[in-house]
């Protein structure tokens, strides 16, 4: 095996993960959060592929060469964003068109080829040489880790991470060249092809999004707009920007203007310019009223409203904590009022141990998934997040958040249930009040005296709330002053609250399970479709869409599969080794969803988490793929992942508090952990290629096929899997599926 | 020469016959859809109040429609009408029109004249009717428009409705058309007391409620009527 041509498959692995991080990114700013995980699909999806293909035609490594599939893939990058603009699917517009549905499965094909490609590369080295099988996944996997290390380089530095791609392509396509090779002016025609598609790099910002709409008004214009690993931001001046949601409707005077911080296309946080009666006119203000605090936490920089109702409330001194560098980065520049916005995870802030009286997790921190329900986390509305704020409360504070309005009542009595059952006697200690347009919940845990509750009361009516829960209620007291034909908020709490089996999922959500926004009920879909009146978009941004996306790679995975089952006996694979791969890579793709959502809350953010988890992994396996050289196939080493990652879960498992001892044993730990489980996840695989080309060189291909679609389903299972059983469990499902492969292993040696 | 005069004349006035013709048989046809379109979308759905299906019946929603969706202009939907804006179901027009509780002496404001039909379906049942525009494009045609057919009532304005109409304080009713997170506190400024305010409340699933606000001195009531869904005819959507 020639350093050379490893090198080739080095760097052409390592642009196709770069093209694949950045397109994830691309579909969160483009459409949604829970659509980057058609990116993992398809790029499984496309290596997959690759292996039919060779399995089907195996002339096809004959009549392609290595450096063309290289240059293919180089240009393969802007033709198939290009593409991606054509397809234009958008979320939004299901609700109306149907066909939309028809536009995403498009998604698959378009995005699936420069994997296809890249898995091309790989799949004809193996094939041809899969005596070398660990230096060559060495390679493919050492390149995936370098790519995921580049593309936050490319972001950051760079800013322009396909271009990245296209360039590692070319550079791969010259190390793989023949000794006889030109590919000088096939260069030329990539280039001139990527120049021709530049405008194209970046997929559009759906026509929906908040930034969008506000772009549509006059004298609207863009500040500042910065792209980077974390997503993209941009600060906008508008007179138009007027955000104030359920401001109380009896006020009278104007608005204060803001400018309008978006992460992603939506807004995160508008800034208002200081007026001493606006903010205190705002729902949201209803427990600075009431508490008059005097030092006060804010869970994130869309929280600056909150800032000034503490100030005007009651002088407070009002410290606002943001995770995301941007955000925080950009409204310490861009506001006119010194918010001092503090860049840390709040988990870590926390371990300052410094105490409040009112810590307050705003609507914008929530972020839009709770209105829409999707099956993205969120770690700042789970009971652990909740413990360690109440934590950080001197006696008498209070925790509270404010969510929109969203009838039928789901997010809402959840959050209720979520404060309330933080804290023993939890439905005595907590109150609940909605505007016109917004839910508050207050949640105190030394409890409320006759007293408070008057002074709540009264304060909540000049705010023209409604009360909606608080100890000793009646059905009398709600839906007075902003009427639903029933009572359906009180009526919602009260069914919870005696246990009934209700609609929608209102059970609090945990660190293993942190899906606050999805509240569907598997088993209550027709009631769900009914409640809706046949309305799509609720329900799939519920839960169904992920189900839908299942469901598509599902189906194109199975079906390209099957393709080599339909061969004659004789020339059919033998189904075992399609087991064993299979079983490997839907194992191998659960366990690293679940160690990038646990480093989540272990190194503070979800970008940082995947920076470091990725390329570790993959570098982890690299090294494993490498060292598997020494070994033969067996049972044995996949049993040893089973048990490498069976101590890990229950470390994971049995260690919820993250940061106890400090982020960076902690975070030095976790890594370690993930280190171990990826070096011990890169044996069995290329070991069962060696053993299976030695075989028979066509079950090589298959092999490889198996194992990226069932790390489709992984991937677009994995949440889904999540929501269920939590994290934790997934963990131990992949461990399963690795035991699986250890008993197919003896099979297969038999 | 003469011949040919009389020959042209004759043949001109052939040609606008026909027009006409074909124009009454068109007020015909549609007077017979609007009919329907009364009876089947609005009445049906439990909205009774006479005058109000009277109004529904006399305005000629296919001139407040692109001319291209003429044939479309009594269907039971909301229909394009450029700019990023729509013409509302008349189910919609009707309700809201409906929930303003009109008695004849009302002055009314609106927060989006779009085409003019809901300005137009007002002018038969109140006193006054200020609409107010944000797109130029869209102002210039419903002005035109309302100008053309004769709603002398209905008094039309290019700016921010945002900030209502101060001179023309205080109104009876008003609408907004376009969904906001809050209701506009010059708006409320404007409304005499007792007066109502109609509008969507935004939210992010892209339901809207439609509401009603009350106000009664210092104090307001809010009624939740039904949620609709919000079209943002833009961009694709347009396809």
């Amino acid at each position: 095996m020639k350093a050379r041509r490893l090198a080739g498959l080095f760097l052409a692995t390592s642009s196709a993960l770069i093209f694949e991080i950045y397109l994830t990114s691309q579909f969160v700013v483009s459409t949604g959060h829970h659509f980057a995980s058609i990116v993992v699909s398809t790029a499984m999806l496309g290596i997959g592929t690759a292996g039919v293909a060779l399995r089907i035609f195996p002339k096809l490594s004959e009549i392609v060469s290595l450096s063309t599939l290289a240059l293919l893939l180089a240009a393969s990058y802007p033709v198939s964003l290009a593409t991606a603009w054509s397809v234009s699917f958008d979320p939004v517009l299901i609700n109306w068109d149907i066909r939309q549905i028809f536009h995403l499965a498009l998604y698959y094909p378009v995005f699936a080829v420069p994997f296809f490609l890249s898995a091309m590369l790989v799949t004809v080295m193996m094939k041809e040489s899969h005596r070398f099988s660990g230096k060559i996944y060495f390679a493919d996997m050492a390149g995936a880790a370098t790519g995921g290390l580049m593309f936050f380089a490319a972001s950051h530095f760079l800013k322009a991470p396909p271009l990245t791609s296209i360039f590692m392509a070319l550079a791969g396509a010259f190390f793989l060249r023949e000794a006889d090779g030109r590919i000088s002016a096939r260069v030329f025609v990539i280039l001139a092809l990527t120049l021709l598609c530049f405008p194209f790099l970046e997929l559009p910002l759906s026509e929906y999004k908040d930034l969008s709409n506000f772009m549509k008004f006059p004298r609207t214009k863009v500040t500042a707009s910065i792209r980077g690993p974390e997503g993209r931001v941009d600060v906008i001046e508008s007179p138009f920007l007027r955000h104030a949601p359920g401001l109380n409707p009896a006020f009278t005077k104007p608005v204060p203007p803001a400018t309008g911080v978006f992460l992603n296309g939506d807004l995160y946080s508008a800034l208002h310019a200081p007026n001493d009666d606006y903010f205190l006119q705002l729902p949201a203000s209803l427990p600075f009223r009431y508490k008059k605090p005097r030092r006060v936490l804010i869970i994130g920089a869309g929280g600056t409203a909150e800032w000034h109702m503490a100030k005007m409330a009651s002088g407070a001194a009002a410290t606002i904590v943001e995770e995301k560098r941007p955000i925080a980065e950009w409204v310490n520049r861009t506001a006119k009022t010194p918010y001092d916005v503090v860049n840390m995870p709040p988990r870590k802030f926390f371990l300052n141990r410094k105490k409040y009286d009112l810590i307050s997790i705003p609507l914008p921190a929530i972020g839009r998934g709770v209105g829409t329900g999707v099956l993205s986390e969120n770690y700042f509305l789970t009971s652990r997040f909740i413990s360690l704020c109440l934590d950080r409360l001197e006696e008498g504070g209070l925790l509270v958040s404010t969510l929109p309005l969203l009838p039928p009542p789901r997010a809402e009595p959840r959050l209720l249930r979520l404060f309330a059952e933080a804290v023993p006697d939890g439905w005595l200690k907590t109150a609940a009040f909605r505007s016109w347009g917004t839910f508050t919940v207050i949640l105190q845990p030394s409890g409320f005296t006759e007293k408070q509750i008057g002074i709540l009361k009264k304060e909540a009516d000049e705010l023209s709330l409604d009360p909606v829960w608080y100890p000793g209620i009646t059905e009398k007291e709600t839906n007075r002053k902003n009427r639903f034909s029933r009572p359906i908020y009180f009526e919602a709490i009260k069914s919870m609250k005696n246990g009934d089996d209700t609609v929608f999922n209102t059970s609090p959500p945990s660190d293993d399970s942190p899906f606050f926004g999805n509240y569907l009920k598997f088993s209550r879909i027709p009631e769900t479709v009914r409640i809706f009146e046949g309305r799509k978009l609720p329900v799939l941004t519920g839960g169904g869409m992920d189900m839908l996306i299942i469901l598509q790679g599902g189906i194109f995975a199975f079906l390209l599969m099957a393709l080599p089952l339909a061969a004659t006996e004789k020339s059919r694979p033998p189904f075992l080794w399609l087991a064993y791969f299979f079983f490997l890579g839907s194992g191998y793709m659960l366990a690293e969803i679940v160690f990038i959502q646990k480093g989540i809350l272990v190194l503070g953010e979800a970008v940082t988490s995947a920076a470091f988890v990725i390329p570790l992994m993959l570098g982890a396996s690299a090294m494993g793929g490498w060292s598997a050289r020494k070994f033969s196939f067996g049972w044995e080493k996949p049993a040893s992942v089973f048990a490498v990652l069976i101590a890990i879960g229950i470390f994971l498992k049995t260690s919820p508090d993250y940061f106890a001892n400090g982020m960076a044993l902690t975070a030095a730990l976790f890594l370690a952990a993930v280190g171990c489980a990826g070096f011990a996840m890169g044996m069995p695989y290329p070991l069962g290629l060696r053993r299976a080309g030695a075989d028979s060189a066509e079950t090589v291909p298959w092999g490889m096929a198996a194992n990226g679609f069932a790390s489709v389903l992984g991937a677009a299972s994995a949440p889904l899997f999540a929501y269920l059983i939590g994290f934790s469990g997934v963990f131990f499902l992949a461990a399963i599926l690795y035991l699986a492969a250890s008993g197919t292993a003896v099979l297969l040696n038999r | 020469m003469n011949h040919y005069r009389i020959f042209f004349q004759a043949v001109l006035a052939g040609l606008l016959f026909t027009v006409a013709g074909n124009s009454a048989a068109f007020a015909d046809e549609f007077q017979k859809t609007r009919r329907a379109m009364v009876t089947e979308q609005i009445a049906a759905r439990g909205i009774s109040n006479p005058k109000l299906l009277r109004a529904m019946l006399k305005v000629p929603r296919h001139l407040f429609v692109k001319p291209g969706d003429v044939d479309k202009a009594y269907t039971d939907h909301p229909l394009y009408i450029g700019e990023g804006q729509t013409i509302s179901q008349p189910y919609i027009v009707a309700l809201m029109t409906k929930l303003l509780g009109l008695k004849g002496n009302e002055r009314i404001l609106e927060i989006g004249t779009g085409s003019g039909y809901q300005a137009a379906v007002l002018s038969g049942l109140c006193s006054e009717v200020y609409t107010i525009e944000i797109k130029k494009r869209l102002y210039d045609s419903a002005h035109g428009r309302l100008e053309t057919l004769g709603y002398k009532n209905v008094h039309t304005r290019f700016g921010d409705g945002y900030f209502g109409w101060p001179e023309k304080a205080q109104f009876d009713g008003i609408i907004i058309t376009a969904a906001v997170d809050h209701i506009p506190p010059p708006l409320m400024a404007q409304l005499k007391d007792g007066g109502k305010l109609i509008l969507p409340l935004k939210r992010a699933d892209l339901l809207e409620i439609l509401t009603v606000a009350t106000k009664h001195g210092n104090k307001v009531d809010v009624e939740y009527i039904m949620s609709v869904l919000f079209v943002p005819m833009t961009g694709k959507a347009l396809e």
